[in-house]
């Protein structure tokens, strides 16, 4: 899941990456370009369209309170004024307003009042609240048709009822004031939502584009020149597109051709020369000039150049991520629905499970991957999970009962870590040579972005189309991102055993090596009390505690994709800053703590804020910190195991601690339903919250003691 | 399967379109009836001058833009006048014959197997309108089959339908029913109410009307009959599709509201001719049109009456007689007040 992005390692710029940085500034000009004339204009629209929907939507309301106050005001005033039924002998009014309340679901409350101020029958959507608005409500009677007052929650228009030989009374039909502002904030945040995922998906897919058909082929042009200006002509480029670069790529290839050809004729002709001589000291000049040319320049025994970028990954990676996060934000409401609930078990733990054994089988997945990129490449791995992926996807998506709903929850899983382990052994093996930190810095984004946008459009696709087919529509984009990792990646691409062999896949490590792991303080410490507490989090209250809550608390799935998107956004957002001046200072550990702290207290602050009745604002909080917790916390870590992995270069090999790591961490994944199905059942949904928050505060709390430690026995 | 689909989509869309063109020369032929020259003669027989009813029933047939010519004689009142106009119909020999009321009906297209059938029209289609029991009052076998060429429309409110009536008035807990005992109609009636109040959580109080010297129920009781049922602690008085209550409705309805009781009535006589309160009532014009419908299946449509069901209405007449509320002082609730027709009552 999430914070498995940040798998391979920062390590410092060399000179190279700085010089490629440098050069960057067209495809960042452009792409700059491309996404803020795009969210100028859709803030442009979104904007006319609100403000057009907020004037629309607020004579909507008074329209509305003005027809149903003229119809009842005059089936009041037919009782008084021409049947003549004295106004404090109506009888039913009451319920006769109730229903009109029912059917109006927009109107707060309607009264009659009489000539002199008593208020003789109420009705209120909300009857806690008819004592303060009898006191707010204007107590003069009413000239002409109808007079408006705007009150504190609500707006009170009222109408008089004609008396006719009695004196007139007055009906007040009251507007929920918040009615309209709720309107518009729901809207205001699909807007939102709306943008930010065109920004995304137009930026990864701009990005895939410009990089991998321009940028790089222009590299590549490049290098080619450079060695030219060395007089090295024999290498030649490897670019299969056909459009405007592609050709002139090719005819550089087929300049370096000539030049090959010349430099053949060229030696033909030397050799014929020096054949033809019977003076051999002349002979020896033309062997040695030819020599000397030789030493120059270079036609034969060339290279094929090819682009290695790991950005390439990115829009297969997103999709498949995306289509992954479609059921973030209803999962647990799927498996609900099929639960059995005459088990022994409770039916919570029940609904925990599909999530749990995902995460077994991607954690079980990925080492067993790992071994296979060694044998038959990243390409074949990738291909491998994402059929197992999608026959998981339409297993859910004609889920009969509860059982065949988990095993296909595995089968997705398996695909899931198979998909996971390759993308790693595709960035490790393309970003070897200089690009390691932007590397990863590809993955991150991808995986984010599918983080970012699944839940939201999910929801919009569970609400409008059930949760079964939304599944199919997971298993439809899971085929797409297959296809392109079909047409993009070259047969021979990712199986170098050379690049496997570095790649941090291999996890295998024998028991004692695991005793001596578990033995360093430092790397149990990290793991322990930030690693896993991390995972622990994304699982238990990301994919399981929240859909659950908010469902419960009455959001619609669009709504909770909405909310849950806001853990991927604030990562996205932190990410960058924080990790640059962890590496520059070097204050991982504080880093660590600070991310945690943020995320826990965010989980605390949840119960405050609850006591002003906002439980979904308390929702928002928590999710909202644990993502900028999780942002400050992910390359932190990282950073610190490659320290301890470094302690272990020659004893175990930093790619076995690294591995070891990312294996004990998931189990954080494992036990976070669990956890969560624990909290929930003793403390309820809001409980759990605040329980998580003071588990990580408190876990956090023994990192730093035993860091301290660590760190006295150490230095 | 998206294929079979498709197919199966296609069948469905292909036959709906042939019934379309199908049917569509069906019911042109029965426009084109519609044209014939020839007018189709209605001969009609009410009881006591012409009513709502037959405006109605007029109405419809003159919007459908069909030709009729409508001969309308009354009873005044007395059968004794039914048989030369039994004769008349006889030689006419017209399309369609009209009856109004239980009494009209019966004495002139007679009862099922009447003994003596040469004295009532015969063989010729016949619809009745106003008739509170048609079955037991031996006009027809059933509402469904009709068991001879004669079919009516039903002109009373379901008993459930009036009881609810009186429910949503929010006042009455005791209900008092005084009836003619003698009358098949009225001693059905009571036994559909002894039935159907226990549901609606009402008492019911039954007092049929003591019989006087001449074996016929006597109307100078009725003063007597509604102490009582005040005695007994009835809140309110139940009249049926009583012809002898209705006679007397006047004296009745007064004497309710004397006493402070309020009479509903299921027929509209009593509100519209006396100062019964409230009652749950069919519209005349209305009860017209709709029989003018089962006239028009008869006499465009060729149908057989005996096939034709009785019809009823789908909606009723909630009507208030509001001078008689203000007199007793029981106001109607306002969802009441929304839907009901208020009246005002003939006073004496």
């Amino acid at each position: 899941m999430s914070s498995d992005a940040s798998t391979t390692v920062s390590q410092p710029a060399d000179t190279r990456q700085i010089f490629r940085r440098e050069q960057r500034t067209l495809l960042i000009q452009m792409v700059l370009l491309a996404v803020f004339v795009l969210v100028m204009g859709q803030m442009t629209v979104s904007w006319i369209s609100l403000i057009g929907f907020e004037q629309e939507l607020d004579p909507q309301l008074q329209r509305k309170a003005n027809a149903v106050g003229n119809s009842l005001s005059g089936q009041l005033a037919y009782a008084t004024r021409d049947l003549e039924i004295p106004v404090a002998d109506l009888v039913g009014v009451e319920e006769f307003f109730d229903n009109i309340l029912a059917a109006n679901d927009d109107l707060a409350y309607l009264t009659l009042v009489d000539s002199k101020g008593t208020v003789l029958f109420v009705s209120s959507a909300n009857p806690g609240d008819m004592e303060d608005v009898l006191q707010d409500m204007p107590a003069e009677g009413v000239s002409g048709s109808h007079s408006t007052t705007v009150m504190n929650e609500h707006t009170d228009v009222a109408f008089p009822v004609a008396g006719g030989s009695q004196p007139d009374s007055t009906l007040h039909v009251g507007i929920h004031s918040d009615q309209l502002r709720n309107h518009l904030i729901e809207v205001f945040w699909e807007v939102i939502t709306v943008i930010v995922i065109c920004w995304l998906v137009t930026f990864e897919f701009l990005l895939f584009l410009i990089v991998a058909r321009v940028e790089k082929p222009i590299e590549l042009i490049q290098r080619a020149m450079a060695d030219g200006a060395d007089g090295r002509f024999a290498n030649w480029l490897v670019v299969r597109s056909n459009d405007e670069v592609g050709q002139l790529t090719a005819s550089f290839n087929r300049t370096l051709q000539h030049l090959r050809h010349r430099y053949n004729d060229f030696l033909f002709d030397a050799r014929e020369t020096k054949d033809a001589q019977i003076d051999t000291q002349i002979a020896a000049q033309i062997s040695a000039v030819r020599q000397g040319i030789d030493n120059r320049f270079r036609f034969q025994r060339g290279d094929e150049l090819q682009s290695r970028t790991p950005a390439r990954i990115r829009v297969p990676l997103f999709l498949f991520i995306f289509s992954e996060e479609l059921s973030r934000s209803f999962l647990p409401l799927f498996v609900q629905r099929y639960a059995p609930t005459d088990l022994m078990i409770s039916s919570d733990v029940l609904i925990g499970l599909p999530i749990t054994l995902f995460m077994v089988a991607a954690m079980i997945a990925t080492p067993i991957g790992g071994g296979f990129v060694d044998r038959v490449g990243v390409r074949w791995v990738f291909l491998v999970g994402i059929f197992a992926a999608v026959v998981g996807f339409v297993g859910n998506f004609l889920t009969q009962g509860y059982y065949d709903l988990v095993i296909y929850r595995v089968v997705t899983g398996i695909g899931y870590g198979l998909v996971f382990i390759a993308s790693e052994g595709w960035v490790t093996q393309n970003a070897q040579r200089y690009n390691r930190a932007s590397s990863t810095g590809v993955f991150v984004a991808a995986v984010f972005a599918g983080i970012i946008c699944g839940p939201p459009i999910g929801g919009i696709f569970a609400d409008r189309f059930g949760f079964e087919a939304t599944f199919l529509i997971s298993a439809m984009l899971a085929i797409v991102s297959g296809f392109i990792i079909f047409q993009v990646f070259r047969e021979s691409e990712g199986s170098q055993q050379s690049a496997a062999n570095q790649s941090s896949l291999k996890l295998m490590i024998g028991v004692r090596d695991w005793i001596t792991l578990l033995k360093d303080p430092k790397f149990v410490s990290v793991l322990m009390f930030a690693a896993i507490p991390g995972k622990m989090m994304v699982a238990g209250f990301i994919a399981y505690l929240v859909p659950l809550y908010l469902n419960d608390l009455g959001h619609g799935q669009p709504a909770i994709g909405r909310i849950l998107m806001i853990y991927g956004v604030a990562t996205l957002l932190c990410l960058t800053l924080p990790a640059r001046f962890a590496d520059r200072t070097e204050r991982y550990r504080q880093m660590v703590v600070l991310g945690a702290t943020i995320a826990g207290a965010g989980c605390i602050a949840a119960l405050l804020t609850n006591y002003h009745g906002n439980a979904s604002f308390a929702v928002v909080l928590a999710i909202g910190s644990l993502g900028v917790g999780h942002a400050l916390t992910l390359t932190s870590q990282n950073s610190i195991i490659q320290q301890v992995a470094e302690r272990y270069r020659d004893t175990l090999g930093r790619a076995s601690v690294v591995g070891a790591y990312r294996l004990c961490e998931r189990i954080g994944m494992v036990i976070g339903p669990l956890v969560a199905v624990a909290l929930i059942t003793a403390f309820g949904y809001q409980g759990a919250i605040v329980g998580f928050g003071v588990i990580l505060l408190g876990l956090i709390g023994l990192f730093v003691l035993t860091d301290r430690s660590a760190a006295g026995r150490t230095g | 399967m998206a294929r079979k689909y498709f197919i199966k989509h296609l069948a469905i869309v292909s036959f709906l379109v042939a019934g379309l063109l199908v049917g569509q020369p069906s019911a042109q032929s029965q426009t084109n009836l519609a044209d014939r020259s020839e007018p189709f003669e209605i001969f009609a027989v009410v009881w006591r001058g012409e009513t709502e009813v037959e405006a109605g029933f007029k109405d419809y047939l003159n919007q459908r833009g069909i030709p009729y010519t409508m001969t309308i004689r009354s009873l005044e009142l007395d059968r004794s006048n039914a048989p030369p106009i039994v004769a008349e119909i006889q030689q006419a020999q017209p399309d369609l014959v009209y009856t109004w009321g239980t009494g009209t009906t019966r004495s002139i297209v007679g009862p099922l197997n009447a003994e003596d059938p040469g004295k009532f029209v015969q063989g010729i289609p016949g619809i009745f309108v106003l008739v509170a029991y048609p079955i037991s009052a031996k006009i027809v076998e059933s509402f469904e089959q009709t068991g001879r060429p004669i079919t009516g429309v039903s002109f009373l409110a379901s008993i459930e339908s009036q009881l609810k009536a009186i429910i949503d008035y929010g006042k009455f807990t005791k209900l008092a029913v005084i009836y003619d005992n003698t009358s098949s109609n009225s001693r059905i009636n009571v036994a559909s109410l002894e039935e159907a109040a226990p549901q609606f959580g009402l008492e019911l109080v039954v007092l049929p009307v003591p019989l006087g010297d001449n074996e016929k129920p006597d109307p100078a009781k009725l003063p007597e009959l509604i102490q009582d049922a005040k005695q007994q602690g009835a809140d309110i008085l139940y009249m049926g599709p009583d012809s002898f209550l209705t006679r007397h409705a006047d004296v009745y309805t007064s004497e309710a509201i004397a006493v402070g009781l309020p009479t509903f009535a299921s027929t509209q006589a009593p509100l519209k001719g006396s100062r019964a309160m409230f009652g749950l009532v069919s519209d005349y014009h209305t009860l017209g049109k709709l029989a003018a419908v089962q006239a028009e299946k008869i006499l465009l449509g060729k149908q057989n009456p005996e096939n034709l069901p009785v019809a009823s209405l789908a909606r009723f007449k909630l009507w208030i007689n509001i001078d008689v509320v203000k007199e007793i002082e029981i106001y109607p609730p306002m969802n009441m007040i929304a839907i009901a027709d208020f009246k005002t009552s003939p006073i004496n």
